[in-house]
């Protein structure tokens, strides 16, 4: 996300202060602006992006090796896509990256569709308190991730949760450790972080809808619902793509939570997640290439997935007509 | 000396490697920064003690091994022209292994560090551990037997000093086993018989098996003859399958069918009290964990006996190994002739096991012959009844199977295998555990570029 956000900072920001600040020593003072404005960034995208991004693509080519046995005679030579290879044929790659994609498939259109809603009600003027309840929801995600999981944790852990207590005081059993439950509860971690989230940044969106639409429609007689899904959701249609692929590319990186939970029950192995297979590839198994090969790989899978999404979003604002345009 | 100093999986599920850096689970960027992270980390995790180069400067040695204190402080004090410099670390698992491979990469490691046999391999393989085998004093090699060596030894050359010997024990409930007239089982035909009648009579399960105790499992298979790792000139056979596996694997699988064992993880809290309500009568491990087992369950003292682990075939006793150390020298240490003497003193003789065992807490048998009688001194035996354990476990030792070879990334086969038994009460077989674990073995061994195949 800060990588979007970033470039265009500068920018706003930057605008009012750029000709006195520039004028006296420059001839081109626009330009030198542009240069010491986004230069931070610039500096910043190679020293903690570009930079470590080649460093895996070249660790991932480049590998410690080993002949034979492997025993003393390890030296670092080119081995060529051998990582990749490795990763691609190591079943607990495929099985993690199955496990994510089973997760996306619950947790994307539950948060999208759950935060979508809750914004339209805070919009419709339903909800009293907007500001209060607002608040509230957001609160989760000023939590941390690794405090969330903490907190659910103890929430699932049989022996100390209050909840399962409850439950099992009206002969309700649930493990929400157990095998059929791990990918449940890991959902309700980041459904309880990051709805309240999501459903603000849609609740912004919809705030900038003109008023004047939305009074139009209930002047021709939509209802409230009508109104809501045929005039307001097709206007923040952009911000619904961009959230998805930051939900998407979040979920893809899936770490801190199950990372956890492997702590609680072994059913969570070390290589759960693709993101949580890179890590052991480097930490555990002292393998850094293949670490680099997976984490390129990821790396790749999130960069076309962002492609190809903010280009189907672009492409679908040009096409609809802008209806302020329209009615003007 | 608890599980965790010895390295025990058991432990090491419980406790194990800490995320080190949490990555912000929204970071477009993160995948590639792991990489960048990993290099860091390399370098950043660096060695307190100074002037590493100096062959002049103190020895260098990490341990994990309780007891470690006691005994290089007694070396200081009787050479105190020679001085050993000693860091505890944490267990190999909980960050200890991490750090030893961090510090060799970043060239600060120390002279010697102490390794679990199984993660020897990948300390060998990574150019972690010398090559000792020419530095081997003759008295050294002598005095430890080759029941030791075959730990130390990977493809006949020496990476590893072997400190203490692991056949494999039955801990038992002597009030228990008398209460429901089970005489203790010699083989595992009677073993079976036991735990079949002990539950039907009392509902009391025999023993317990552990699905984060991959060194037990692989205990059982080293004394069926099972071979996971084979050498066969430079290229690795991984077969965690094999007949005598299979027979081990069907084994436990038909025990855990039948209701007879507990199956609850090592140091669990589930197993833990299942101990101390006497639920369950029995527990499988190498010597260290006599202790272990002692300290666990205090208020059972004085009811527990060790026997002979059973056999498959009384005629022909051989027994599998439970958790030993090594100790290896680092390949850039400049100064490994005097950590070689450091080594041999502390591997043979009586005052360095003393030494090491004077906290009372450790029923660590030591490999050396001439260390045995000391060490049978320091660990007192109430708990077994006063029962003569060095004793017992002198002439287990002389059937400890040679020529087992761990993998060269056994923790990340050790976590496959226990991922996959961690499903045994959702249906997950043994053996199915045991075939996920070498098809997520082998491409890591690829990605090294070692010689590896399937039998």
């Amino acid at each position: 996300m800060s990588t979007t956000t970033a470039p265009g900072k500068p920018r706003t920001t930057g605008a009012p202060s750029a000709p006195h600040t520039t004028a006296a020593r420059s001839h081109s003072p626009r330009r030198q602006a542009v240069g010491v404005l986004l230069g931070p960034f610039t500096l910043l995208l190679f020293a903690v992006f570009l930079i470590p991004v080649l460093y895996a693509v070249r660790l991932s080519f480049f590998s410690e090796t080993h002949t034979g046995l492997g025993f003393g005679n390890a030296h670092t030579t080119f081995v060529g896509l051998r990582n990749y290879a490795a990763v691609l044929a190591d079943p607990s790659f495929v099985r993690g990256v199955g496990t994510t994609l089973l997760y996306a498939l619950v947790f994307i259109p539950l948060v999208l569709a759950g935060a979508l809603a809750l914004a339209l009600l805070f919009d419709s003027g339903l909800v009293r308190a907007r500001q209060l309840s607002q608040t509230v929801l957001f609160v989760p995600h000023a939590v941390p991730g690794i405090i969330a999981t903490v907190i659910w944790l103890y929430l699932y852990t049989p022996g100390i949760s209050p909840v399962l207590d409850l439950l099992s005081k009206a002969d309700l059993t649930v493990n929400f450790l157990g095998l059929s439950m791990l990918i449940p509860s890991l959902v309700n971690i980041a459904l309880w972080s990051g709805l309240g989230y999501t459903a603000v940044i849609f609740f912004a969106a919809l705030r900038a809808i003109p008023r004047e639409l939305v009074e139009a429609a209930e002047v021709d007689g939509a209802g409230p619902v009508r109104t809501a899904l045929m005039i307001k959701v097709p206007l923040i249609r952009s911000t619904l793509s961009t959230v998805a692929v930051f939900t998407t590319i979040a979920t893809l990186q899936l770490f801190t939570e199950p990372m956890l939970l492997s702590r609680a029950t072994p059913l969570v192995g070390p290589r759960y997640t693709p993101n949580m297979y890179i890590f052991d590839a480097a930490f555990t198994r002292n393998n850094y290439g293949l670490a680099s090969a997976a984490s390129v790989l990821l790396l790749v899978v999130c960069c076309a997935l962002s492609y190809v999404v903010t280009r189907g979003t672009t492409r679908s604002t040009q096409r609809v007509p802008d209806p302020r345009k329209a009615r003007s | 000396m608890t599980g965790a100093a010895l390295g025990s999986p058991a432990d090491g599920a419980a406790f194990g490697p800490r995320p080190g850096r949490s990555p912000s689970r929204r970071g477009v960027l993160a995948a590639g920064l792991w990489t960048a992270l990993a290099g860091v980390g390399a370098t950043a995790c660096s060695s307190t003690s100074g002037a590493q180069s100096d062959p002049d400067g103190p020895v260098t040695f990490w341990s994990a091994l309780r007891g470690t204190d006691t005994l290089v402080a007694r070396w200081n004090a009787t050479h105190p022209d020679d001085p050993v410099d000693y860091s505890p670390m944490t267990s190999g698992l909980a960050g200890g292994n991490a750090k030893i491979s961090n510090a060799a990469r970043a060239g600060n490691a120390p002279d010697i560090v102490t390794v679990v046999d199984a993660d020897l391999p990948s300390f060998a393989i990574d150019g972690v551990c010398a090559d000792v085998t020419d530095l081997v004093p003759p008295r050294l090699r002598t005095q430890l037997g080759p029941q030791a060596w075959t730990n130390g030894t990977l493809d006949g050359r020496v990476y590893g000093i072997p400190l203490d010997l692991g056949p494999m024990l039955l801990a038992y409930r002597t009030d228990i086993l008398d209460a429901h007239r089970i005489d203790v089982p010699t083989t595992w035909g009677e073993f079976h018989d036991a735990a079949r009648r002990l539950r039907r009579r009392s509902g009391i399960h025999l023993t317990t098996f552990h699905p984060n105790a991959y060194n037990v499992l692989a205990g059982h298979a080293m004394q069926s003859g099972g071979r996971w790792f084979a050498v066969e000139g430079d290229s690795w056979v991984v077969d965690f399958l094999d007949e005598p596996t299979r027979r081990v694997a069907d084994y436990w699988q038909k025990l855990i069918d039948e209701d007879l064992l507990l199956v609850a993880p090592g140091s669990s809290q589930e197993w833990m009290s299942a101990l101390a309500r006497g639920r369950v009568a029995a527990h499988i491990v190498g010597p260290w964990g006599l202790a272990a087992l002692a300290s666990s369950v205090p208020g059972t003292s004085g009811r527990w006996r060790v026997a002979p682990l059973p056999q498959w075939d009384t005629g022909k006793p051989v027994l599998g190994t439970d958790g030993v150390s090594l100790h290896a020298i680092t390949a850039g240490s400049p100064r490994k002739e005097r950590a070689m003497r450091f080594l041999e003193w502390m591997s043979t003789t009586p005052e360095a096991i003393t030494a090491r065992l004077s906290s009372g807490r450790s029923s660590l048998f030591p490999a050396a012959v001439t260390q045995v009688e000391a060490a049978s001194h320091q660990f007192k035996t109430d708990f077994y009844d006063g029962q003569d354990l060095y004793g017992l476990v002198t002439g287990q030792a002389r059937l400890l199977r040679t020529g087992w070879t761990w993998g060269p990334r056994m923790q990340a086969t050790a976590t496959s295998l226990h991922n996959g038994l961690a499903r045994l009460s959702y249906g997950t077989k043994i053996t199915e555990a045991l075939r996920t674990a070498q098809a997520e073995t082998l491409p890591d061994m690829r990605s090294l570029g070692l010689k590896a195949r399937q039998k």
